[in-house]
């Protein structure tokens, strides 16, 4: 009988803790919460250094050890991999984040050697983005910042979008004068923030190509520059060009940070902030 | 024969306007341009923008450059004495190319007077290597072994900067940098390259009696007056200044300064001297042509330039070849 | 500008490639007279007459042109006044023969006007027998005619010092005293014409003077008659000869080898 009850008091205790740790796993904290964790994904790398207690960290790609790439500071201890298998086994890490595409070799390699490999998908309209992150917390558990994030996302994207006629005009001119068409994050960023995309009007879907002479033609209210234009001199010549000095003068120019090419998640709120921002001012002007 | 030279030249003279106004009228978007005109330059009408201040600095860089690069070829061929010389052939496009994307990519972007300046000692120290390596009046095969031998030591070097470049865009401008471009560009870029395309050109000026003279071999030359190192280096600076500063500006654009000094030199009575505003001339024209062509059926993004002028320049080069084994003189 | 000017050299030292091509030559040219550098292959004639044309620089020794120092005369005006021609000139481009007779204008550049200069080419071509040649291109030329022209470009700007390296090498017999005699009319007219030659008949017929040059060194100057005594000719060229005057003309033959 006691034999039974002491099975039955440690059955409880089994249950009790596995209740706690259930609990705690779906409130706050999944299994991997304080795991050591590893990246094969520049954007994965660049959420696990800002997001993420830099000693749960093992190693991130080498593209972030890249100033051009750099966004928080990369610590010591942290390997910079080039996503190959065998520079990521010795390091044991508890969990693998990979995006959806690229290294893919390295990938399978490490799920077939009973490492926990985890594929986040990339995001390239907001929704995938929504999904990205809700993925993401459930792989780290909710991070405070990631927790932000996402309903800061929700709240921004929950406000009715801006009436759609009146709407002024935004044109993006990035590098080499590419602009972001319909279907792109770019696109949609644009258009919940209240402004018309021209190109997108023009009829260009995903990427296109826009000329100075165009850029003029259409007379956007808003003219989007991206990324940074200190390091490429011609890519980023259009920009330069004294045709467009008027809009930087009369500041009717916004630049979408770099990461939100590669990084969504880091940047989207925040842009999505200022581009309201943005439009204010310029609804605001008579 | 001498009334048809004149004839042809005068025609090339007339087509230039003419090549401006179709540049001028050519682009993505249409405008209308006498009402563009009428507006004047200091117009906010997006018309008037568009023709002043894209179209109008886009034609005269082609005219800048595509002059500067006749110039430049139709100037080495007479020093070289030799008609396969031709600055981007023999790496002084490459040393200016060079220079620029060291600027650009690791040194400080200071745009200004740094990036044409170090291009135009770029192009200097490739003609001067071409100049001493091969030696003046060398045989066309040790002139195009010794423009090989820069050519892909330049090469190498780009190589080495492609493999360092600081990120793959850099790569990537590495590589449309070589390719040569006039789009983007605005009366800046003019401003830029024109005084020392000027210059280049004045200094080219000075040394027309000396490549003139120097069609009679070095020793003739020097006892007409034309001897000593001045006016070889007047050459020299000539040519880098006038290739150098257009590579500056619009990258590497080859085989201008190969086709039309040929083109030129019948037209010409074979005069070294009057080849060089013969080459002038016609380069800007068929600078500007390419630009037209390009303008009007792909459109300036998706190819450039340079592109263009090498398809135009190869065949002439098989042309060329051909010509010279028919007549066994190469 | 078309006074006579006489050429003097004083202890003339050359080297070129650390071999020594000139070695303290001291010789006069005189205004009015045809001379004639002689000597075997690598003697130095051709080094001595760039020396003088100012075509080889950085002699050391004393070059004097009339009464002037070479050095202070400056290199415009010195293509003025000696008009040169090299053993061989071969022109790069296919010009037509009289715009290569007018390259030996270009010293004068735009002081004498276009008028004039055409006038000059054609009667410099006139004086080489090449008029029919003048609208040929210079490519398409044989090797003496190519000669002649290149002989009408030395003539054209009519300088007081005439200076030609085996200007008859190519010609045939016709031409070379047709040349002989354009030349000696130049030297009679006051110019001071200086020859290389290999032929020694020709130099011995028509030379006032000649200079006879072994390995570098002056081995005789003076008349004719003077320099080319059998046993200056046999030690220097190692053939056997005989100078004679033959109707009142001086006579130059060759025998065997000594």
């Amino acid at each position: 009988m006691n034999k039974y009850r002491d099975i039955l008091r440690g059955l409880r205790l089994l249950s009790s803790i596995a209740a706690v740790l259930l609990m705690q796993g779906l409130i706050s904290a999944p299994a991997y919460a304080q795991a050591r964790i590893a990246s094969l994904n520049l954007c994965m790398d660049q959420i696990l250094l800002q997001w993420v207690a830099p000693e749960r960290i093992v190693s991130v790609t080498w593209l972030s050890g890249e100033e051009h790439y750099r966004r928080a500071p990369l610590p010591e201890h942290v390997y910079l991999n080039r996503a190959q298998a065998e520079e990521l086994l010795p390091l044991k890490p508890d969990l693998i984040l990979t995006g959806q595409y690229g290294a893919q070799r390295a990938s399978q390699r490490l799920d077939q050697l009973g490492l926990h490999v985890v594929r986040i998908p990339d995001a390239y309209n907001l929704a995938q983005l929504q999904q990205q992150l809700a993925s993401l917390q459930q792989t780290l558990g909710a991070l405070p910042e990631l927790h932000q994030q996402r309903s800061k996302l929700q709240s921004l994207l929950d406000q009715a979008p801006e009436a759609a006629a009146g709407n002024p005009g935004a044109l993006i001119l990035s590098a080499n004068n590419i602009t972001y068409g319909d279907g792109m994050l770019e696109h949609e960023l644009l258009t919940r923030a209240g402004f018309n995309n021209l190109a997108a009007q023009q009829g260009i879907q995903q990427l296109g190509r826009v000329s100075l002479e165009q850029v003029i033609a259409l007379q956007p209210q808003l003219l989007v520059f991206y990324g940074s234009d200190q390091d490429f001199a011609i890519a980023h010549l259009a920009e330069r060009h004294p045709v467009l000095r008027n809009y930087i003068d009369t500041g009717s120019v916004y630049r979408l940070p770099q990461e939100l090419g590669f990084c969504p998640a880091l940047a989207a709120v925040e842009v999505l902030q200022q581009l309201m921002e943005k439009r204010k001012e310029i609804v605001g002007q008579p | 024969m001498l009334a048809n030279r004149k004839v042809i030249l005068t025609l090339l003279a007339c087509a230039l306007p003419l090549a401006m106004l179709a540049a001028l009228s050519s682009g993505p978007v249409s405008i209308d341009i006498p009402a563009a005109i009428v507006d004047g330059w200091y117009s906010d009408s997006s018309d008037a923008v568009i023709l002043w201040q894209l179209r109008l600095p886009r034609a005269v860089l082609a005219i800048l450059v595509g002059a500067a690069l006749g110039l430049g070829g139709a100037a080495m061929q007479g020093m070289l004495r030799n008609p396969l010389a031709e600055p981007a052939l023999l790496g002084v496009s490459s040393g200016a190319a060079l220079a620029a994307i060291l600027v650009l990519y690791y040194g400080a972007v200071s745009i200004g007077l740094v990036l044409p300046l170090l291009a135009i000692l770029g192009a200097l120290l490739a003609v001067a290597s071409v100049w001493l390596l091969a030696g003046r009046g060398a045989s066309a095969s040790r002139l195009v072994l010794a423009g090989v031998a820069i050519n892909a030591f330049l090469s190498a070097l780009m190589a080495l900067a492609l493999n360092y470049a600081p990120s793959m865009f850099a790569m990537q401008e590495i590589v449309f940098w070589l390719l040569g471009s006039l789009a983007n560009r605005g009366w800046d870029q003019v401003l830029l390259a024109l005084p020392f395309v000027l210059i280049g050109a004045l200094f080219l000026f000075f040394s027309r009696n000396y490549l003139r003279a120097l069609s009679l071999g070095e020793a003739s030359a020097s006892s007409l007056g034309f001897g000593g190192r001045r006016y070889p280096l007047l050459v020299l600076f000539g040519i880098a200044f006038a290739v150098g500063s257009s590579v500056a500006v619009a990258g590497t654009i080859g085989f201008i300064g190969l086709v039309v000094p040929h083109l030129m030199r019948p037209l010409v009575g074979q005069d070294p001297g009057r080849l060089l505003w013969a080459s002038a001339l016609a380069g800007a024209l068929l600078l500007l042509l390419a630009d037209v062509l390009v303008l009007n059926t792909v459109g300036t993004q998706e190819l450039r330039i340079g592109a263009v002028t090498a398809f135009i320049g190869a065949p002439f080069f098989f042309w060329l070849i051909v010509k010279g084994r028919r007549e066994a003189s190469l | 500008m078309n006074e006579p000017l006489p050429i003097h050299c004083e202890n003339l030292c050359l080297s070129r490639n650390q071999r020594q091509v000139l070695d303290t030559i001291s010789c006069n040219f005189r205004a009015g007279a045809l001379t004639a550098v002689i000597g075997p292959n690598g003697a130095g004639k051709s080094s001595l007459l760039s020396c003088l044309a100012g075509a080889l620089p950085a002699a050391t020794g004393r070059l004097q042109l009339g009464d002037r120092a070479a050095a202070s005369v400056s290199a415009a005006e010195r293509a003025r006044l000696l008009a040169y021609l090299p053993q061989q000139e071969s022109p790069a481009w296919s010009m037509v023969a009289e715009d290569l007779v007018a390259l030996g204008l270009l010293p004068w550049g735009r002081s004498i006007d276009s008028q004039h200069k055409r006038e000059r080419v054609s009667r410099a071509l006139e004086d080489v027998d090449a008029v029919s040649l003048s609208r040929r291109p210079v490519t398409q030329l044989s090797g003496g005619e190519l000669r002649r022209i290149q002989l009408a470009r030395l003539l054209v700007g009519e300088a007081p010092v005439l200076i030609a390296d085996e200007p008859g090498a190519a010609l045939d017999i016709r031409h070379q005293l047709q040349l002989m005699q354009t030349f000696r009319q130049q030297a009679d007219s006051g110019k001071t014409v200086i020859l290389a030659l290999h032929d020694l008949p020709l130099a011995a017929r028509y030379c006032d003077h000649i200079v006879m040059l072994q390995g570098g060194r002056l081995r005789a100057q003076g008349s004719p008659e003077h320099v080319l005594t059998p046993e200056q000719v046999g030690d220097v060229y190692g053939v056997h000869s005989e100078f004679r005057w033959r109707d009142g003309r001086p006579e130059f033959v060759t025998g065997d080898l000594v």
